[in-house]
């Protein structure tokens, strides 16, 4: 093997490493170096492929399989041969095989149908849930490179905050709150986005401007141990996500006044 | 048939039934994280990859008796994995974006956008999806280049190079513009 062959393959998977690979390693200074950056690289790499994990993902899944087998189990057709054995020949009851016990059938069905009506009620509205603006904002507050904004104390210079809402077209039409510790220019689902979190007395409140996005301002979620409200603004919607709401009224109006202008905050929607 | 008969005929009846919920429930207990992982460098939202895992599960569960050999359980679910996130490609199409939105040229970066492991992840991102999924599959899922060539049905030969191309392109992007930091997949 020369060492081109040994990079390639090295490139292509530095955890395979055969005979060969190891025998031109132990003989060629440059390829032995190549190898240790590259399983240095692959330690980098590997932690940060490994994002946190839900903690109560597994438990959701198998909540989510049992109410499937009770879908499947209780609402399908069943056909009892033991109750109607008196009333059939050997060979219906043959036909009508496999057969399952009796339990109280029109009430079950009746039960499982109803549950089956709520399950998927639940997961459309849970889909329906998945891109609006609250959910997606809660989900980036979440993310490993987001979490520790929520840490931030130290209010940001007005001017900081005004120039990153700059940068995203918006300017402000009044002075920003003056408590604002982190801003980012982030994006929600690919929508451009102002990030901003703001220390408040019951903790931290993350909140984003979504330029253009005012007709996508559709509410409230409660999720992960958050609750997220988007209310429409100016031209845009305002997204608030905190583990409680109370601050959210005043952070709403806060900013109201600094993108709508005092009059329109005054008088509450433009 | 008697009634004990009728019970010892029961009891043979919910064996399967118990046999396969605990197949089940071993396979999600061993394979929910990793699975998870995969799905978030697919779909690059944290909510979005959870319900992607569920349905995941969710159709493994409902086919469980497809699944004969054990062993094969990992590639079996990561394919469900890749189809089911094409599947919601199919149902929404994603918003399209123009290259300079992709580029991220005016990113901050995050509040430990500064530490290694932030720079890194904001590179995977900027990757292709062509070669960020065999990446992924080779260094999350420990899946060697036939194996992701099987499941992704390209041949082996095109793996290595994706995710040879993969390392250079992050090692690439780590050497220029390390301090940039997103939160959307390319």
């Amino acid at each position: 093997m020369d060492c081109a062959e040994f990079l390639r393959r090295l490139g292509a998977d530095p955890a395979a490493l055969d005979a060969g690979m190891r025998a031109h390693a132990s003989t060629c200074a440059d390829c032995t170096r190549a190898l240790a950056q590259a399983q240095a690289f692959e330690r980098r790499l590997a932690d940060a492929l490994n994002v946190p994990v839900p903690v109560d993902l597994a438990a959701r899944v198998l909540a989510a399989s049992q109410a499937d087998t009770v879908s499947v189990r209780d609402v399908a057709p069943r056909v009892d041969a033991k109750s109607t054995r008196d009333a059939l020949t050997q060979t219906d009851v043959q036909q009508l095989r496999p057969a399952r016990p009796r339990r109280r059938q029109g009430a079950w069905l009746a039960l499982a149908a109803a549950a089956v009506l709520v399950v998927a009620l639940g997961l459309a509205h849970w889909r329906a849930n998945a891109d609006s603006l609250p959910a997606l904002a809660i989900a980036h507050v979440v993310a490993p490179d987001e979490r520790a904004a929520l840490d931030l104390k130290t209010p940001l210079p007005r001017a900081e905050v005004e120039a990153t809402f700059a940068a995203r077209g918006v300017h402000l039409a009044a002075a920003p709150p003056a408590d604002v510790a982190y801003v980012a220019q982030c994006r929600l689902g690919g929508t451009p986005v102002v990030h901003m979190v703001m220390p408040e007395t019951d903790g931290p409140v993350s909140v984003m401007y979504v330029p253009g996005a005012r007709e996508r301002a559709d509410g409230s979620l409660r999720r992960d141990d958050l609750v997220a409200r988007a209310v429409p603004m100016n031209h845009g919607a305002l997204v608030m996500v905190a583990r409680e709401d109370r601050a959210f009224v005043a952070i709403e109006n806060a900013w109201r006044n600094a993108i709508e202008g005092p009059q329109a905050a005054a008088v509450g929607e433009p | 048939m008697n009634d004990d008969a009728s019970q010892r005929g029961e009891t043979r009846s919910t064996e399967p039934a118990d046999s396969r919920r605990r197949q089940f429930e071993t396979l999600v207990q061993a394979h929910s994280a990793e699975l998870f992982r995969h799905a978030y460098w697919l779909c690059g939202q944290d909510a979005l990859a959870q319900d992607l895992v569920q349905e995941t599960f969710l159709r493994a569960w409902r086919s469980l008796d497809a699944l004969r050999d054990a062993g094969a359980a990992k590639a079996w679910l990561a394919t469900i994995l890749r189809r089911e996130h094409a599947r919601l490609y199919e149902r929404k199409p994603m918003p399209s974006t123009d290259i300079d939105e992709l580029e991220l040229h005016d990113e901050a970066p995050g509040p430990d956008g500064r530490g290694e492991n932030a720079a890194l992840r904001a590179a995977i991102a900027r990757l292709d999806a062509k070669y960020r999924e065999p990446l992924v599959l080779q260094v999350l899922g420990g899946f060697s280049c036939a194996e992701i060539a099987q499941q992704l049905g390209i041949s082996e030969s095109a793996v290595m190079t994706q995710v040879f191309r993969a390392r250079q392109k992050l090692k690439d992007l780590l050497d220029g513009d390390g301090r940039e930091a997103t939160h959307g997949l390319r």
